[in-house]
Order: structure tokens, then C-alpha cells, then sequence
């Protein structure tokens, strides 16, 4: 069949169907809008693309003015070099790392627990159990309230408190509870009358059966852990105990760089720095894409 | 179902009329207050020289306040007992007696696994959340850096409303996110329009990758791209652009300079926020039914008449509530603010949350945790306020509230 030939089914009893018209649009037809709207988007994903490319660009340039180029001249990876063989960089990004990896385990177990109660209709103070949380999303004590709250448990410059702080999310936890309304319910009622504890359901059940949204939410909190800036700013003030995007804004700020690695510049460092930060989820994000644009979309399944 | 039970019908009237004479009470007092009534407003505080119109609209809207949660909390229960009398009966209970129940010990034993797993969560909320709301109290203490809290009355507020700062800062805020809000959700419905006219399916998915990307990266990062694509030196990419093409001599320092710094400010939040915006009104353009389109096409319309017959109202539900949505939070905004700013700047940018920050922490020993509790008070009220207004106006509009 050529290629731009109208698409024809031929239905069992014999009778041939072209598609409506805007289905059976040959898939090469090529107009002047499309063309357009194809360099309009060329040009966005540039903008986009471009801060971040130049960047990556500058960590892996050697020479000391970089201008308007977007290749490397004078490739070389002592940047990179210069922040895996200091102390004063390996600290903070080590410190990102456990934050982030410890963060997300405490915040999905919350998440899913409280999610897992807030299913059970019938349980007394459930109503008032979720209006509870439900009134933290629209009022809340403030910045600084919230600070001698920490301050007067001990939290403040403690390794702990970033950890703690962003665990219990309202948002994520009712995003879990909409998930969890979608599982039958005479799964959990066989399970209870096999004789299975509320808790056996919960790991046996709940949790096996909502892995898409385990990983979607488990994404975002490793998407803030990683990324979070305000709750060091606010409760940390120790450097050894800074997470990578303290250090980041530090250097940013400031000509206190660590010691450059053969001929790393300052500049170097710098671009290196900001690609180490993103780095990670840069490499796992086209995988993931699909779990990043779900976890918005849970909480509309049920609508 | 209708549901009739005696004992949640009085506990919703009580609730009701609680909430009306507590309203009312405050107000009167406020007006009291506010009219310059001396024995009121000397019980309160004798040395503030608070304007007696502050005063009097602040004890309205927290007495106004206290009630609310009051009576709130008092229907959660009545739902509570009325769920459950339900519920025990299998049918409607029309009588008006009061259901006689098991002992609620029993109902609760029960589900004594659940309570359990509960407890986690509930000693990080209250310990996170409601907490710091007692802090609140120190809206009208005098608390520094070292000493104890000596209780003030309103002379916080006081300070506040004379402060140009503080004025500065909260147009700020309002300035700020509404333009941001206005100009992401715009060019994010732009875009969404553009990408679903895209024929090529590999290039779409492509594009919506690549656009979505910013949002993941932090603002600590997006800061430091732009702070190294805007620097002066010959290395900033944009200056050493604008030079070739001859627009400028030298290179312009744009973050330090207040006009511009407003103009990147939004340019940044447009880079980072509007392709992640996008993915709603995609999810929408997607739900649309393929049959309005081909009545269109046989009605004759073309492509720009069928986006505005047909593509664009489906839309205006989707925007409507983006809007609203995020108009209930706008004075959150505190991260992006904070890491783009600089020293030669920051007057004249400051939001409320970063007033707060730099009044705390970065005023050395002046710094009263007292007065910028009150700001971090009044920010909340003025949030609670957006909040019901946007409750409200989501229940007009898509029938439902924003939570």
C-alpha cells in the first residue's frame, strides 16, 4: 500500500470502513503548521537544553575563559578529580546520600501506614483522625515557630532533623490513601477472616499491590530529599554536617573553593559541582519518566 | 442515604450555633476595639500603641478562628458517632432516639492493629505540625536571642504594620507569585496546545521528556546554572551572546540590578515550572471525545476555529482550576526567592518567609523571635483567608473542594 494511501479495515461480514477523518489522516501529511510547530519546538527544547549543556560543557573545559563555546577545547575530567578526592566535597555528598536513601524508606513506611488507617471506614476517630492531618495543609504554625519546636528537641544540627522534618507529608500520604481505595475490599475482608492480622494485610496486601504507586511516591520523596535546601538552611549550621546542596550554594557564593586537581579553575569546580547534583536523577530520569508523571496523576483514578 | 441520628444532629447544631456566637463575639469585640472603647482595649494591653483598628480586626479573625477549628472539630465527631450508628444498625435510623452502641472500648478493641500503626504518624504530626502551632503565642512576646519571653500584647503588630519592610515584602509575595502563576499556567496552556497538534509521536514524547526535565533539578541548582549563564565575567553565556550581536558594550551584572532581577526571576520560573505544568492540561487535551472534533471537521471548521470551539472550552475547566488551586498557596513562596537573591538586592526583593529568615537568623543580636513569629502569623492568617476564599470558589466552580 502506498504511504499515503487513506487506511481501509474490512470488517468480518465483508463490508469495507474507512476511520472518521481526523483518524485516517495519512501519518505523513505534512503541512506548513506542522513544520512550525516542529521548529517552535526545536527551539523550546533548546532553551531548555542549552543552560544545562553549557554547564556540562564548562565542568569537562579545561582553559580558563570559556565564552560563547558549546564544545569543550581542551577536554579533561580533573574537575570531576577535584571533587572525589576532597574531603570537604565527599562529606556533603555522602550526607545527600544517606539523607536521601534513609528519608524516603521513613517517609514511604508513614505514608503507607497512615494511608493504610485512613482506609478503614468503620474504625472509630477515623474521621477525626483524618481531618487532623487534612488541617496541617492549611494552617500551620510557621517558620519560626516551627524552628524552636526543633530547637527545643534537640533537632537543630542533628543529622536527624532533615530526615525527620519532610518525612510525614500530608500531600503524599492522601495521594497513598485515593491508591489504596482502589484495592478491592474482599481482599482484606478473606485476609481477615483467613486469620490474617491488620498488619499481615498491610504487608501482604496493601503494599504488594500498589508497587506503581509505591514507586511514584517513593520518587518524590527521593526527588525533595535530594534536592532539599530549606530544612539544612533553617536547622543545620554545622558544615560537617551539610548535604551536597548546602555545599553547592556555598561555593556558588563564595571564592572558598576546595583545592583544584591539575588544571582544574575555579570555574571547573564550580560546573562540576552543579552536574555531580544532578547527575543522579539525570541518569535514571529518562527510565523513570513515566513514574514522575504518574504520581500526579494518582490522585485523579478515583474522579 | 439520609442519616438521622439524635445524638450527631445536636452535636451539629451545637457546632453551628458555637460557631455563629463565637463569630459574632469576636467581631463585636473587635468592633469595640476597633471603635476605641478604652476598657476593652485596656484589658489587652496598656503600653501598645497599636492602632485600635489592627487590633480590632486581628481579635475578630483569630476569635473568628478559634471558634471555627472549635466547631470543625466538634462535627468530625458527630460524623464519627453518626458513621458508626449507621453502620451498626444496617439501616437508616429515622426516630430521633439516640442508637444505643456497644461501648465505643469495644468498637475501638476491634481495631486495636490499626491504632497501633497510627501512632507513628501520629507523634510526627503532632510533633511537626502541631507543635509549632503553640508557638504561635509568641506573636505577642518580646523574645530575643537571649532572655526569656516578656509578653507584649500587640506592640509586635505594631512594629509590623510600621515597618516598610514588611510592607515591601508582602506586596512582594503577592506581585510575585501572581505574575509567576499567571505567566507559567499561560505559556504551559500554549504549549500544550502546540504539542498535541504535533504529528510526529517520537518527537512529542521527546519534547515532553526534555521539558519536563527542569523540574526535577533543585533550586539551589537552577540557581546556580543561571548565576553562571548571567555572570558579567566572559564567561556568562547570555552577556557574551548579547555582546556579539552588539546590544551591549559590557557585560551587565543582571542579578544585581532590582529591575532586571524581577525580569529573570520570572524568566527562570517560566524555564523551570511551566513544561511540568503542561502534563494536566495534556491529561485533559487527551480526555477530550475524538467525536467533537469530527463534528467540527463536517461543520467546516479548520483547525484555529476547532481550538476555539472546541479544544479551548474543554480547556478553561483544567485552567480555572490550576488557578485556583495554586492562588491558595501563594504565600508559601520562600526557596526560589531565597537562592536567587543577593546582597544588593535583597531589600527590595524580599518575600514574607525570607523577611522572616533574614530578621531571625541573619540580624544578629536584634533579632526577636517574638515579631517575626507575628509575621509568620499574620502570612498564615492571610493564607487561611486565600484558602477558604479558593474553597469556596472550587466548590462554585468543579463542585467539589481544593482538598
Amino acid at each position: 500500500m502506498a504511504k499515503n494511501a487513506p487506511i481501509e479495515y474490512v470488517t468480518p461480514s465483508g463490508v469495507k470502513v474507512t476511520p472518521p477523518a481526523h483518524i485516517n489522516k495519512p501519518k505523513s501529511q505534512i503541512t506548513v503548521f506542522n513544520i512550525i510547530n516542529g521548529i517552535i519546538f526545536v527551539i523550546v527544547c533548546l532553551i531548555i537544553l542549552v543552560p544545562i549543556w553549557k554547564v556540562l560543557v564548562d565542568s569537562l573545559d579545561l582553559t580558563a575563559g570559556y565564552g560563547m563555546k558549546l564544545i569543550p577545547t581542551k577536554f579533561g575530567l580533573d574537575g570531576y578529580k577535584s571533587i572525589f578526592t576532597n574531603k570537604s566535597l565527599l562529606q556533603p555528598l555522602w550526607v545527600s546520600v544517606y539523607t536521601t536513601v534513609s528519608g524516603t524508606f521513613l517517609g514511604l513506611l508513614l505514608s503507607t501506614m497512615g494511608a493504610y488507617v485512613l482506609i478503614q471506614w468503620e474504625m472509630p476517630f477515623r474521621t477525626f483522625f483524618a481531618n487532623m492531618l487534612l488541617v496541617t495543609m492549611i494552617f500551620s504554625g510557621g517558620m519560626i515557630p516551627s524552628y524552636l519546636v526543633m530547637r527545643a528537641i534537640g533537632l537543630t544540627d542533628n543529622p536527624l532533623g532533615p530526615i525527620l522534618l519532610p518525612a510525614i507529608n500530608v500531600y503524599n500520604l492522601v495521594l497513598m490513601r485515593n491508591f489504596f481505595e482502589g484495592i478491592p475490599k474482599s481482599l482484606f475482608e478473606s485476609a481477615d477472616l483467613d486469620g490474617c492480622t491488620p498488619m499481615g494485610a498491610f504487608w501482604r496486601i496493601a503494599l504488594p499491590l500498589s508497587k506503581a504507586a509505591l514507586a511514584s511516591i517513593g520518587l518524590m520523596f527521593a526527588v525533595a530529599y535530594w534536592n532539599d535546601y530549606t530544612n539544612f538552611k533553617l536547622y543545620i549550621t554545622d558544615r560537617n554536617l551539610y548535604n551536597f546542596q548546602m555545599k553547592l550554594r556555598d561555593m556558588m557564593q563564595s571564592s572558598d573553593l576546595p583545592e583544584a586537581v591539575g588544571g582544574a579553575t575555579e570555574n571547573t569546580i564550580r560546573n562540576a559541582c552543579v552536574i555531580t547534583a544532578i547527575l543522579p536523577f539525570m541518569v535514571l530520569y529518562p527510565f523513570l519518566q513515566k513514574y514522575f508523571v504518574k504520581g500526579i496523576n494518582i490522585g485523579a483514578v478515583k474522579e | 442515604m439520609v442519616r438521622y441520628d439524635s445524638t450527631s444532629l445536636k452535636l451539629n447544631k451545637l457546632a453551628k450555633y458555637l460557631l455563629l456566637v463565637g463569630v459574632i463575639l469576636s467581631v463585636v469585640v473587635g468592633i469595640l476595639v476597633f471603635t476605641g472603647s478604652q476598657t476593652v482595649s485596656g484589658l489587652l494591653s496598656e503600653d501598645s500603641a497599636t492602632e485600635n483598628y489592627v487590633k480590632g480586626i486581628l481579635i475578630a479573625a483569630i476569635g473568628s478562628l478559634v471558634t471555627w477549628i472549635i466547631s470543625f472539630l466538634i462535627k468530625s465527631y458527630a460524623k464519627l458517632v453518626q458513621d458508626t450508628a449507621d453502620i451498626r444498625n444496617g439501616v437508616p435510623v429515622f426516630t430521633g432516639k439516640t442508637v444505643k452502641e456497644k461501648p465505643l472500648l469495644q468498637r475501638m478493641s476491634k481495631y486495636w492493629g490499626f491504632y497501633l500503626m497510627f501512632i507513628p504518624v501520629l507523634i510526627f504530626v503532632l510533633v511537626f505540625h502541631y507543635a509549632p502551632m503553640f508557638g504561635i503565642q509568641y506573636a505577642f512576646y518580646s523574645w530575643k536571642i537571649v532572655g526569656d519571653p516578656v509578653w507584649v500584647g500587640f506592640a509586635n503588630f505594631d512594629k509590623l504594620f510600621s515597618q516598610s519592610q514588611f510592607s515591601v515584602s508582602f506586596w512582594n509575595t503577592i506581585e510575585f507569585s501572581v505574575v509567576k502563576l499567571l505567566l507559567n499556567t499561560g505559556l504551559a496552556v500554549v504549549i500544550s496546545l502546540l504539542l498535541n497538534e504535533m504529528i510526529s509521536l517520537k518527537f512529542k514524547k521527546l519534547s515532553q521528556t526534555i521539558i519536563y526535565l527542569p523540574h526535577f533539578m533543585s533550586w539551589v541548582v537552577t540557581a546556580s546554572v543561571f548565576s553562571l549563564m548571567l555572570s558579567p565575567s566572559g564567561n556568562g553565556l547570555i552577556n557574551q551572546l548579547l555582546i556579539k550581536m552588539g546590544i551591549i558594550d559590557q557585560g551587565i551584572y543582571f542579578m544585581a540590578d532590582k529591575q532586571w532581577w524581577r525580569v529573570w526571576y520570572y524568566i527562570i520560573n517560566v524555564w523551570r515550572e511551566t513544561g511540568w505544568q503542561t502534563i494536566i492540561f495534556m491529561a485533559t487535551l487527551t480526555s477530550i471525545d475524538p467525536g467533537l472534533y469530527e463534528a467540527a471537521s463536517i461543520d467546516g471548521a479548520g483547525r484555529w476555529k476547532k481550538m476555539c470551539y472546541v479544544t479551548f472550552p474543554a480547556l478553561a475547566n483544567t485552567i480555572i482550576t490550576v488557578l485556583i488551586l495554586n492562588l491558595a498557596k501563594i504565600m508559601n513562596l520562600f526557596e526560589s526567592v531565597f537562592v536567587l537573591q543577593n546582597d544588593s538586592v535583597r531589600r527590595s526583593t524580599n518575600v514574607l518567609q525570607t523577611y522572616v529568615y533574614y530578621q531571625t537568623f541573619n540580624s544578629g543580636a536584634s533579632a526577636d523571635y517574638g515579631y517575626t513569629t507575628a509575621i509568620g502569623l499574620f502570612r498564615s492568617l492571610v493564607g487561611l483567608v486565600l484558602m477558604v476564599i479558593c474553597n469556596f470558589a472550587s466548590k462554585k466552580v468543579r463542585g467539589r473542594g481544593i482538598m
